[in-house]
């Protein structure tokens, strides 16, 4: 989808959201906003939006693109909102369970073959989060970690989730520390950028240390030309140089210095389907388990992925787990490898 | 307190450290606290934070947003040149009238979209420094405040200053206090002399990135461009010895040597793009058309004018201000028509700013402005008007005039689309519009210069001059431009022993601006080496009491400003000497 169809999708579902009455003729966006969110958008209770830049301005028509104020005011309206949520998913009507053990490398339709399944109905976190590699440059992302409640095993999952059957839940006298989960969720997104944070870090100190050496050539090279042009008596022109190359110095360092930041976007608290299968391998049975929004496989031992000579897909249905496993190969993702993959990931899933 | 993952690597003081915001405590705190805002809110947070990911720079996202800006490969190319390789470091020399201000604004935005630049910092030449804001605003919805006082440094996040203003205290010191994201410098060949006070301000300031701005980063010799490379880069060109027997083939310093090894260098700090075929504008004509005012208001205009100079010449020292602000005022009000002058004279007649006498005068002065029903200069642009079936851009300086000329010309039957300062963004959009589709005149004030294209037409009438001269490029520039494939015609209505008729003495006959492209006449205004404006050195002829005195101050300034220009033009041949091959060729 172009970015301006993205933007359009994303503006009408949130403009209906919070109650905005809208007309879309296929040019312009037509508004009847409610007084509640006049204010947060600055916007009339008439308007109309374009997503277009050559039509702004027509019918009064406010621009939605990137660096519009309109799309600010928009993007922090939806990040102010839904920062977190409880939700049941329905049970798929597809064999869903099978489906997933099938599309696992390590398992194939072979493997799950004349399973029983049991299925039951389970919690289960996901914590979005946000992360961010800064030097003089930026590099961002967007990363899903689904979490057991007890915090025992967590995988990155792919964007976009899949929200059919999703309806808003209650839970009477959920009191959980989310504590544990979410340090889990820490470790595994820590672990997932690892590689696109060291080859960052790599990167801004290779920057850092050829200004430095240019630096210190340039000043150093400038004071042994002063001393040699006036041998004495040049005192405090070198100590302008030199204080001049102190300065520099430091931004260079301000400016090369890496970050690497992650903030919480929101979490969702879900009761999911899931069910538990034990497999018959080779090497005796295999208890695993599967839960129906993220179709992750969890309950392989590191030694059943690491020893298959199976090719793993390019492109994965779920993230692979990270925990307990010594190969955990979910996303080393650059930002946006992040939705290009979960597109991908979700045109394969069933029912999707 | 911050929570911190270090996964990078085994050793961990090598280690790049992932640093978890504190806000998560606050929003894992709040679930299960009364009811989420539905799974559609958490998907479309989830959405907004995906939409407004930073990706690096592999394309310009900020296009789509931009208002009034063509969109050209050459400075697309060069911001992307910018962001990637010369990571916001850049001396930007394209050729004048390429667009070095949009491709400054481009990388700025591009920036600010990401959020790697909440502050910035933009020092001009005062003249520009309204340009420069208008631009900003209008093109990129950047807004910047101008420096007033001292307390802006804290209060502007986006400012905008003279560097003669910045540069002095206490300016100066609460400057280098701040950590820039962003400086650019304007006109950056000031900063030509790593001795002057312009270019250790600037290179005391904390920044991480910089743009220096400049047509002609040699002025006179080559140390020149080492001082501005070295203000970017320090050690670019190597140290200055070694860039004198490297790159330097004369005593004086102004022939290069290694030429191709020195344009090199320069690729990785310097985009300098020049004026390709498809660039090449088509000719542009100008008719002057000079007009004998009627005897009503030539007693006006003389009775006007008599009644600034008495003022200008009469106070003891020096004019307060406000006072002389308002003689230019008036005194440009009656080049422009008795309206304008009218309603001016009508305010003035109660001003304090004058003596009972005087606004006895100004009275009288009004009176008779509102006796005359019909101007000159209306007429003539009537015939002219007649004399084509084109559309037609009719610039004035005032809103009164321009609705006198609306009213004169709609009784005629021409279909108008007026625009000026007072309407809304919208508003405005929507005069060019109509003016596009189907009106024959665009009636406009000078705001009508920024930002518009207007490119669809070829002819412009200046009703009036404004006496600075940039704003007479600014009219022009709106349709001799980039797109324009006719030829173009400036018709300059003028009348006769005026200081209208001053102002093209110098600015046609003497430097023939109407020839220059557009940004070559602001170089060579700013090589006057006056330290008065333009505006001001006109005033200061015009209020001379004796006519001799008066022809001998004009030939003066004529001749600095022939002299003005032939130095542009040396300047101009010496740095394409230097600079040609380091040039890529822009393409339309």
């Amino acid at each position: 989808m172009k970015e301006a169809e993205s933007l359009r999708a994303f503006a009408t579902a949130l403009l209906e959201d919070v109650g905005t009455e809208v007309r879309d003729d296929g040019t312009f966006l037509w508004l009847r906003v409610p007084d509640a969110v006049q204010a947060s958008l600055d916007l009339p209770g008439q308007t109309c939006l374009t997503f277009d830049a050559d039509r702004a301005g027509e019918f009064d028509a406010e621009l939605v693109a990137p660096g519009s104020y309109l799309l600010e005011k928009l993007l922090g309206l939806a990040t102010r909102r839904g920062r977190w949520d409880v939700a049941r998913l329905a049970t798929p009507p597809e064999d869903w369970a099978l489906e997933a053990l099938g599309d696992c490398p390590e398992i194939g339709p072979d493997g799950a073959r004349d399973v029983v399944p049991s299925q039951t109905e389970e919690l289960l976190f996901l914590f979005a989060f946000r992360t961010a590699l800064t030097s003089d440059e930026k590099r961002e992302g967007f990363h899903l970690i689904a979490v057991t409640p007890d915090g025992s095993e967590g995988w990155a999952v792919p964007w976009p989730l899949q929200e059919q059957g999703l309806v808003p839940a209650i839970l009477p006298g959920f009191s959980q520390d989310l504590g544990p989960a979410y340090r889990t969720a820490q470790e595994i997104l820590g672990q997932g950028i690892r590689e696109d944070m060291e080859i960052f870090r790599r990167s801004c100190l290779t920057s850092l240390e050829e200004e430095v050496r240019r630096i210190f050539r340039y000043f150093d090279g400038t004071v042994a030309e002063v001393k040699e042009a006036a041998p004495s008596g040049a005192e405090d022109v070198i100590r302008a140089i030199e204080a001049e190359r102190d300065r520099r110095l430091a931004e260079a360092l301000e400016r090369f210095e890496p970050h690497a930041v992650a903030s919480l976007c929101s979490v969702r608290v879900l009761l999911v389907p899931t069910v538990h299968v034990t497999l018959d391998r080779g090497t005796g049975p295999l208890a695993v388990t599967i839960d129906a929004l993220t179709r992750h496989v969890r309950g392989l031992p590191a030694e059943v992925k690491e020893a298959g000579p199976v090719p793993l897909p390019a492109d994965p249905p779920s993230g692979t787990p990270l925990r307990r496993t010594t190969a955990g190969r979910a996303p080393g993702r650059s930002p946006r490898g992040s939705t290009e993959r979960s597109r991908s990931a979700a045109s394969r899933r069933p029912g999707s | 307190m911050s929570t911190t993952v270090s996964e990078a690597s085994p050793s961990a003081g090598s280690s790049l450290s992932l640093v978890f915001d504190d806000a998560d405590q606050a929003l894992l705190a709040s679930v299960a606290r009364g009811p989420g805002d539905g799974p559609r809110a958490w998907y479309l947070n989830a959405e907004a934070h995906r939409l407004s990911l930073v990706q690096g720079f592999d394309r310009l996202v900020s296009w789509p947003s931009l208002r009034g800006v063509s969109r050209y490969e050459h400075q697309e190319r060069t911001a992307l040149r910018v962001l990637r390789e010369m990571r916001g470091r850049a001396l930007l020399a394209d050729e004048v009238g390429l667009g070095k201000t949009v491709e400054a604004g481009l990388i700025l935005k591009e920036y600010a979209i990401r959020g790697l630049v909440r502050r910035a910092l933009i020092l001009t030449p005062p003249a520009l420094r309204t340009q420069w804001q208008e631009e900003m605003r209008e093109k990129f919805s950047l807004s910047f405040e101008v420096l007033r006082s001292a307390r802006d440094w804290e209060r502007s996040p986006f400012l905008l200053a003279s560097l003669d203003t910045a540069k002095r205290e206490p300016h100066a010191t609460l400057a280098r206090g701040i950590r820039w994201d962003l400086v650019i410098v304007d006109e950056a060949h000031r900063l030509k002399n790593s001795l002057s006070r312009n270019w250790r301000f600037v290179a005391g300031l904390r920044k991480r990135y910089m743009l220096l701005l400049t047509a002609t980063p040699i002025q006179n010799d080559l140390d020149e461009l080492f001082n501005l490379v070295s203000l970017l880069k320090p050690g670019q060109l190597h140290t200055y010895d070694e860039y004198l027997a490297r790159y330097v083939a004369t005593l004086d310093h102004r022939v290069p040597a290694r030429v191709t090894e020195l344009r090199g260098r320069l690729r990785d700090v310097m985009v300098r793009n020049r004026r390709g075929i498809s660039f090449t504008l088509p000719p542009r004509r100008v008719h002057s058309l000079p007009v004998r005012l009627t005897p009503e208001e030539r007693r006006l205009y003389d009775d006007v004018t008599g009644f600034v100079r008495d003022a200008w010449g009469t106070s003891s020292g020096r004019l307060p201000l406000p006072a002389r602000l308002t003689l230019m005022v008036l005194q440009r009000e009656i080049g422009s028509s008795t309206f304008a002058t009218a309603q001016t004279l009508a305010k003035l007649e109660h001003s304090p700013l004058f003596g009972r006498e005087e606004q006895d005068r100004l009275a009288a002065l009004r009176r008779e402005a509102e006796a005359i029903r019909d101007n000159v200069k209306a007429t003539h642009l009537r015939s002219f008007l007649r004399s084509s079936d084109e559309k037609v851009l009719v610039f004035t300086q005032y809103l009164r005039t321009l609705e006198y000329l609306r009213g004169v010309l709609e009784a005629d039957g021409y279909s108008i689309a007026a625009y000026h300062g007072g309407l809304s963004p919208r508003a405005k959009d929507e005069a060019v519009r109509a003016f596009r589709a189907d009106r024959r005149i665009f009636l406009s004030t000078e705001a009508g210069g920024e930002g518009r294209n207007l490119q669809f037409a070829r002819t412009l009438v200046n009703y009036d001059l404004p006496w600075n001269p940039l704003r007479i490029e600014q009219r022009i520039g709106r349709v001799h431009r980039l797109g324009q494939e006719k030829e173009v015609h400036v018709v300059n209505l003028w009348a006769t022993d005026t200081v209208e008729e001053y102002l093209i003495e110098l600015l046609d006959r003497k430097i023939h601006m109407f020839e220059l492209v557009v940004g070559e006449l602001d170089l060579i205004l700013g090589d006057l080496g006056a330290r008065k404006s333009f505006e001001d050195l006109l005033m200061e002829i015009w209020t001379l009491k004796e006519a001799e005195e008066r022809r001998a101050a004009l030939r003066r300034l004529g001749e600095s400003l022939v002299k003005a220009r032939a130095r542009y033009e040396t300047v101009k041949e010496r740095n394409d000497a230097v600079l040609k091959d380091a040039s890529e060729e822009a393409a339309a």
